[in-house]
């Protein structure tokens, strides 16, 4: 840490990580409609995030080793 | 008898049995390395790139138990038990925030195991040892738990080619022989190939446990004519959470996320990887595994759909039929030889887990548990004591399966992750805030540790365990907080320095 440019960083991973989490941690996403080719909410949700979440982790990854967040 | 169908399933599942044993072993000279150092046989060189990084932990995470275990709590609970693949982004994203400096400790000061980590930082041997025996206990029941999966794989095998019954006592004689038989390969790689061999094996596993999944999705959505066919009909809690379960499905949710990445089998596989920035691409595509898994739960809905995975599935007694429906959907809608190769995927998936545990309790008794007998034992030495240990691990958990029940067997799993949850001060708050005393640690650990134990046998009014859930909060954070409270005392002792 210490420096300002890690600083930041560290902030980015930070709103990442709240963001994924506030995505599941609470099941506030629990109805049916609208459904997705006949697959409820619920479902659907929980899975287009893995794409979400996978492709926003793995775009942060040099940042954080570079920018001395890790 | 054996019919046509049932012949083709079963060559293919020991054809490819028999690959995937060469393929371990294979390991042996895969990026050769001097396998008589413990960080070549036990961290595989540190040498793991991206693709391997992903193959291992998805290996490694995704399990026999996991493939097999969610789809049957779907099938009997609905919306709920899909709770135990919701968590994966978190699981990932949480292991993403504190990992990388832990490897970086870890590559920094030579430490393989946890429990080295903890000699090293706190200068205590009590709290390496503490980490090395509740670690141990709770990695064998990790185990067991696999087996459990396992049986219901053998289960459909033998069912689908000889018509043997999983409740008869024949089955009981020849899965015994076989499960030996696929430990002793298990323990056999795992000596020679260390954690490469688990890596290779994985690769094996993953292609396959992928093949069958599609596979299974695809089948089931072209027998149910999609979606809406599928949850047309069905009860409302098979189509979304009831409002009244969402803390029981948060908190058990929440439990998974923050003690997955503390078990030790999990964190020497992390360890293994070449960089950090392979470690956390590695991370983030895994998450990706959980598509097909997800969808796979989804379809154990499909069994109150399509009348012949209903027989099949409800020809079996009714305490172990939910691990059957995976199972019996392949066996069921796709071709014997591609339902023999998902089996023998979800087969190994149980297996490979089970090698990279032997793999770090063998770390664990070569590094720590050796060096307390003998402090100056050589680096040979400790690598040979670490095979050993891999083992007689393997085969010590297997024989722990003949003498405990099954049923047993699953809550001391429940145990063993509120167990690992008190590891969380340890090797995820010191890393970044050092502050904690090793005297707070060792009491933190313990009192955490007995207070859920505690705590979990009062929830269940003093009989046999079946919730870790007190009042829908998951135990493990009543421990977890009384050990976080005790830690922080250290702070009211500032260290001299």
């Amino acid at each position: 840490m210490g420096s300002n440019g890690s600083k930041r960083n560290w902030i980015i991973v930070g709103i990442v990580t709240l963001l994924i989490f506030g995505v599941y941690a609470w099941p506030w996403y629990s109805f049916v409609n609208p459904t997705l080719a006949g697959l409820p909410f619920f479902y659907w949700w929980v899975i287009i995030w893995y794409v979400i979440s996978s492709i926003i982790l793995y775009s942060i990854v040099s940042l954080r080793v570079k920018g001395g967040a890790s | 008898m054996i019919t046509t169908a049932g012949y083709e399933l079963l060559i293919t599942f020991i054809v490819l049995f028999i690959i995937f044993a060469i393929v371990g072993f294979m390991g042996r000279t895969f990026r050769r390395g001097d396998m008589s150092q413990l960080h070549e046989w036990g961290l595989g060189g540190r040498k793991l790139g991206t693709v391997l990084q992903f193959f291992l932990q998805g290996a490694d995470w995704f399990t026999a138990y996991s493939i097999l275990a969610i789809p049957s709590a779907v099938f009997a609970l609905g919306a709920f038990g899909f709770f135990g693949v919701t968590y994966q982004a978190m699981v990932f994203t949480f292991a993403s925030l504190f990992m990388p400096r832990l490897w970086k400790i870890s590559r920094e000061k030579g430490y393989i195991t946890i429990a080295d980590y903890a000699r090293g930082e706190f200068n205590s041997i009590g709290l390496s040892l503490s980490i090395v025996v509740l670690g141990i206990f709770a990695t064998l029941f990790y185990i067991a738990l696999q087996v459990d999966g396992l049986y219901a794989i053998l289960g459909t095998t033998l069912l689908e080619s000889f018509h043997i019954l999983p409740t008869s006592s024949a089955f009981k004689e020849y899965s015994l022989v076989i499960l030996f038989i696929a430990f002793l390969v298990i323990a056999a790689f795992s000596f020679t190939s260390g954690v490469r061999g688990v890596s290779l094996g994985a690769i094996f596993k993953d292609v396959l446990v992928w093949t069958g999944l599609l596979t299974v999705i695809v089948a089931t959505l072209y027998y149910t004519h999609g979606f809406t066919n599928l949850f047309s009909g069905m009860p409302s809690k098979y189509l979304s959470l009831p409002s009244t379960e969402a803390l029981a499905f948060s908190s058990s949710m929440l439990g998974v996320v923050f003690s997955a990445y503390l078990w030790p089998h999990n964190i020497t596989g992390s360890w293994a990887a070449q960089s950090e920035d392979r470690l956390l691409k590695g991370y983030s595509l895994t998450i990706l595994y959980a598509i097909p898994l997800a969808l796979a739960d989804v379809m154990a809905i499909a069994v109150y759909k399509i009348p012949s995975v209903h027989s099949f599935v409800f020809q079996l007694p009714a305490a172990s039929r939910g691990l059957y429906v995976i199972p019996g959907l392949l066996v069921s809608l796709v071709p014997p030889w591609l339902a023999g190769l998902a089996l023998l995927g979800i087969f190994v998936g149980g297996l490979v887990p089970a090698a990279l545990m032997a793999v770090t309790v063998g770390n664990m008794t070569g590094r720590d548990l050796a060096r307390m007998v003998k402090a100056n034992i050589s680096a040979k030495g400790q690598t040979q004591v670490a095979r050993w240990a891999a083992v007689i691990f393997t085969l010590l958990s297997l024989a722990l399966l003949q003498v405990i029940p099954m049923t047993y067997a699953f809550q001391f799993y429940l145990v063993g992750a509120e167990i690992i949850l008190q590891f969380l001060p340890i090797v995820v708050i010191h890393p970044f805030f050092k502050f904690i005393r090793k005297e707070f640690a060792i009491a933190g650990l313990w009192i955490g540790t007995l207070v859920s134990i505690f705590v979990t046998l009062y929830a269940n009014h003093y009989k046999v365990i079946s919730t870790t859930l007190y009042h829908d909060l998951y135990i493990g954070f009543i421990g977890l907080l009384i050990n976080i409270i005790i830690v922080l005392i250290s702070l009211a002792f500032p260290k001299k320095s």
